[in-house]
């Protein structure tokens, strides 16, 4: 096991080196001329004197390659450069943001399985029921929702006609509960669906038949049985997940008010501050990619074909 | 030529061939049997015709601000009242469908059209073009798909043909990457290899017989992610991102509105209606179109719709075998000895 893990991180590393490459690139590519950039942020007559001096310090006078293996290097002791707004660090500026976003990623993510769980299995035990149908709804309804959208109208029925919860902002537990919900929504709803399938699947299998022959108890079959194997396919999703919670995080805080580092990167691109941009885009995908290892690596715990296969090979 | 041959010698199967003649037909015969399937194609004819006639729909132009009429109620003239700036929200709302239908348009035809091409050149040339292309593909997969269209919006600035752009980059990996396995798949068929060897020029071969199956396959994905893309794009319009202050689009009204979510709620309620409409229907019809193709499979990618309809994994690609080896379930004792073993993988 630790081999397995130890190779997986290892794998890792070109990935991300890649990531960096295309970042970096688009960056360059779409920014045009970041001296001037810079000189327009910082309010600073574009004189030629004062391009030279900023492309000198942007260090913009060396081949492309010079510049990112510099950039990498830097951003590698966590020196992302300074906010153009504020000439502040980025990376601290992000990460003062970060655990706003992990707070509600996570609160959301556990909302969703808190959920899915329950309901899928109940769905697929009486399927076709009543039970069943209002998770096929849910599933249903919640791909086709606008998360925007739906945060709205949440703080419409309970902040603003019921009462019940704060609109805006980060506080208390009850600041949470309604951009939590909105942003679990979907991943629920596609869980729900994902673990009824997976459920189903499993059903009808062999070793369900066998479990049921030897005269365990329904309960055990069920639990132990068909819910651990259809965790499988169920466990894989998580890490897209994680993805959509931290995609969809950007415009639920933007709706709520949320002081996290995805509304911080909605007005970094408001105001140009391209080194916030890069910083939180290389963050949130480090973070995805590392869940997907988690996952991964979970998976494999989960069912040794994985890594016994991996192993032989 | 090899195909008149082919089709001479085996005059048996030609009635069997028929039904495949006219695809269109049962496929629309197919769909207008399902219940779901119709009242969806109802709901996007009445979508399509508020994008189409949305000038006859409208009251005044979208873009007349006439701020002494402002947040007017419901009326003969005005049927969904005015916005904020007094403008006739019907006429927003009608001329923002073309806005949306359009970019989604844009989006799926551009991405198909890279798709196919990056997976059919990936998976016919093989070799170095073969493996240079998909690691491109792994990257562009690793980043969470909204937050590198956010980050490719800022750094190409707002406006709606970035926003195309950002969405076709973030998404075209999964196409080229379906497409590429198809065509792996179908190098092998029998039809293709008698093609190659009655001596079909590569270009020819790939353009006659590997490339309709593999459109008419990303077509249906293309169908199940109309609404996903949708979602992208109004929800980047939302932001502010999208297309400028003054043209109607339904993202953007729901971000003009939001200021006003405690006297007028009903501002917030069109626009984000027609979007969840919108979405429903075509997520209705796509998953319908898939089920009429293949009947056989609708059940068991159930799952699969779920993560395709999502941008993410769950396509069959030869190189990522299926975790699921198909002897899984034959071997009651699979999962007993499972949870041992992987104990001992971990001590």
């Amino acid at each position: 096991m630790p081999a397995y893990i130890l190779k997986r991180l290892a794998a890792l590393i070109p990935l991300l080196l890649l990531v960096s490459v295309v970042v970096f690139l688009l960056l360059r590519a779409a920014q045009g001329d970041p001296a001037m950039a810079y000189l327009r942020l910082s309010r600073i007559p574009p004189t030629d004197e004062a391009l030279a001096t900023a492309r000198r310090m942007l260090e913009l006078d060396l081949p492309l390659w010079q510049q990112y293996v510099r950039w990498l290097a830097r951003a590698v002791t966590g020196d992302f450069g300074n906010s153009y707004v504020t000439g502040r660090p980025v990376l601290g500026e992000v990460l003062h943001y970060l655990p706003a976003t992990l707070q509600l990623a996570g609160a959301a993510l556990l909302l969703t399985l808190a959920v899915s769980v329950p309901l899928g299995v109940g769905a697929a035990l009486h399927r076709d029921r009543p039970l069943d149908n209002a998770a096929r709804a849910l599933s249903f309804t919640s791909v086709s929702l606008p998360n925007f959208w739906l945060g709205f109208l949440l703080v419409w029925l309970f902040a603003v006609k019921l009462g019940w919860l704060p609109a805006l902002g980060r506080g208390g537990l009850e600041h949470m509960v309604l951009p939590a919900v909105t942003l679990s929504l979907m991943s629920m709803g596609i869980n729900t669906r994902l673990i009824r399938t997976s459920l189903l699947e499993n059903m009808h299998a062999r070793h369900i038949m066998y479990a049921r022959a030897r005269g365990i108890s329904e309960r055990g079959v069920v639990w132990r049985h068909m819910f651990k194997n259809s965790l499988i396919p169920v466990l894989t999703s998580l890490g897209m997940h994680v993805g959509e919670l931290l995609g969809g995080a950007v415009i639920v805080e933007t709706v709520f008010a949320w002081p996290g580092v995805g509304r911080y990167a909605v007005s970094a691109v408001y105001n140009r501050d391209y080194p916030i941009l890069q910083c939180f885009m290389l963050l949130m995908t480090a973070i995805f990619v590392l869940c997907n290892l988690a996952v991964d690596i979970l998976y494999a715990w989960a069912d040794p074909r994985i890594r016994l296969g991996e192993d032989r090979a | 030529m090899s195909q008149d041959t082919l089709t001479e010698a085996t005059p048996a199967v030609a009635p069997a061939i028929i039904p495949d003649a006219a695809p269109g037909n049962t496929l629309l015969r197919q769909l207008l049997s399902r219940p779901t399937a119709l009242a969806a194609l109802a709901l996007l004819c009445i979508i399509l015709s508020m994008a189409v006639f949305a000038p006859a729909f409208s009251p005044r132009a979208p873009d007349d601000v006439d701020i002494t009429r402002k947040f007017e109620a419901p009326s003969m003239e005005e049927p969904l009242g005015t916005d904020h700036l007094g403008r006739s929200v019907l006429a927003r709302l009608c001329h923002g469908t073309r806005v949306s239908l359009f970019a989604v348009g844009a989006i799926l035809t551009c991405i198909v059209a890279v798709g196919l091409t990056a997976g059919c050149v990936a998976g016919y040339a093989g070799g170095r073009v073969d493996s240079l292309l998909m690691r491109t593909c792994d990257v562009f997969m690793t980043f969470p798909t909204f937050i590198l269209a956010l980050f490719l919006v800022g750094v190409l600035g707002s406006g709606l043909t970035n926003v195309i752009i950002a969405v076709v980059c973030t998404h075209w990996a999964w196409y080229a990457r379906f497409a590429r396995g198809l065509v792996l798949g179908l190098k092998q068929r029998e039809y293709v290899l008698a093609a190659r060897a009655a001596g079909t020029r590569p270009a020819r071969l790939v353009l006659r017989h590997i490339l309709p199956p593999v459109l008419a396959q990303m077509l249906v994905m293309a169908g199940l992610d109309v609404g996903h893309m949708l979602l992208h794009v109004s929800g980047l319009s939302f932001l502010g991102l999208g297309v400028r202050p003054p043209t109607p689009e339904w993202g953007v009204m729901i971000g003009d509105a939001r200021e006003y979510i405690g006297a007028h709620p009903e501002q917030l309620l069109y626009p984000g209606l027609m979007i969840f409409v919108t979405v429903m229907a075509f997520n209705l019809l796509g998953d319908a179109l898939r089920d009429a193709l293949d009947p056989a499979a609708a059940r068991e990618t159930e799952q699969d719709a779920a993560c395709a309809a999502h941008g993410a994994d769950g396509f069959d690609d030869p190189e990522y075998p299926s975790e699921y080896p198909d002897d899984a379930d034959n071997d009651p004792a699979d999962f007993h000895g499972a949870p041992a073993n992987a104990r001992e993988g971990a001590a």
